[in-house]
């Protein structure tokens, strides 16, 4: 890539053309830009990393080019960058992955990596943005995701969006020195339309 | 109401009531991260026996706008 390429990357994406857009968080496709910058330190860091159930080797710029190559050519996975509107920083990346196009279902993930947004609303609302996207957009019947128990911010949030625990996988995920068992959550598109949780998104 | 919510604020963010304002938010309480915002929401709901939409909860910017969102609900004391 040369010179030229990378200014162009930097310059600040248009947020009339953001793939949703909501109250505090805009989502658009990543860059390679993202790549180079923060989102590839952000699996680095143990206390990003603590609750997830992979990540636990070293991730480099190279690793996370190569995962945006996977990422944009995928139709299996629909993962966007998560952007503060107000600074438009890039915080973190939600994606919907292992999409079955014929049983309609589909696994969330959502990381805020930027430290400083881990306070109040963005997890809530990208969390929200992308329930709402699977099933709005892509017509999934069924969203589900497995997080560790521990995680009680992760469990907690997507418990208040609605989504019920449905499964119990014992000592799933090694964690702070232990075993740790990981909890399923699951929603259906049937009772995510009828909510009062849905957010409004354009 | 908004004694009742100062209480609601102390015991789940963890802070001294007194220390509660309308200027208390996320930016100034580091224990109003996402775990914090939900077990608000999740306090309120039982307390005042509401469900909040999403559109309310997107709007938990600070203690005085939580005031506001429960002051426009009719009924709520």
């Amino acid at each position: 890539m040369n010179k030229n390429n990378v200014e162009e990357l930097k310059s600040e994406y248009p947020i009339d053309f953001a793939y949703a857009k909501g109250e505090h968080v805009y989502f658009r496709y990543l860059t390679e830009e993202d790549a180079r910058g923060e989102w590839h330190l952000w699996f680095n860091s143990p206390s990003i990393t603590r609750y997830l159930l992979a990540r636990k080797w070293t991730n480099t710029v190279e690793d996370q080019l190569e995962y945006l190559k996977y990422a944009k050519t995928t139709k299996d996975r629909l993962t966007l960058a998560i952007v503060d509107i107000k600074s438009n920083k890039h915080i973190g990346v939600g994606s919907l992955g292992h999409i079955e196009y014929i049983h309609k279902h589909a696994e969330i993930s959502c990381v805020i990596g930027a430290k400083d947004f881990h306070k109040g609303y963005y997890a809530l609302e990208s969390f929200a943005m992308l329930t709402e996207i699977g099933f709005t957009r892509l017509n999934l019947n069924k969203i589900y995701g497995a997080g560790l128990e521990i995680n009680r911010p992760g469990i907690e949030l997507s418990k208040l969006l609605g989504y019920k625990v449905t499964g119990r996988l014992n000592e799933h995920c090694f964690a702070d020195g232990q075993y740790k068992d990981a909890l399923m959550l699951e929603i259906f598109q049937r009772d995510w339309l009828k909510s009062d949780k849905r957010p409004k998104i354009c | 109401m908004k004694e009742k919510l100062s209480k609601i604020f102390s015991e789940c963010l963890k802070v001294n009531e007194k220390e509660i304002n309308d200027k208390t938010s996320p930016e100034n309480v580091s224990s109003w991260d996402s775990l914090g915002l939900v077990t608000l929401v999740m306090a309120i709901e039982k307390k005042f026996k509401i469900k909040l939409s999403f559109e309310e909860i997107r709007k938990f910017t600070s203690f005085k706008e939580v005031c506001e969102i429960l002051n426009s609900r009719e009924g709520l004391k």
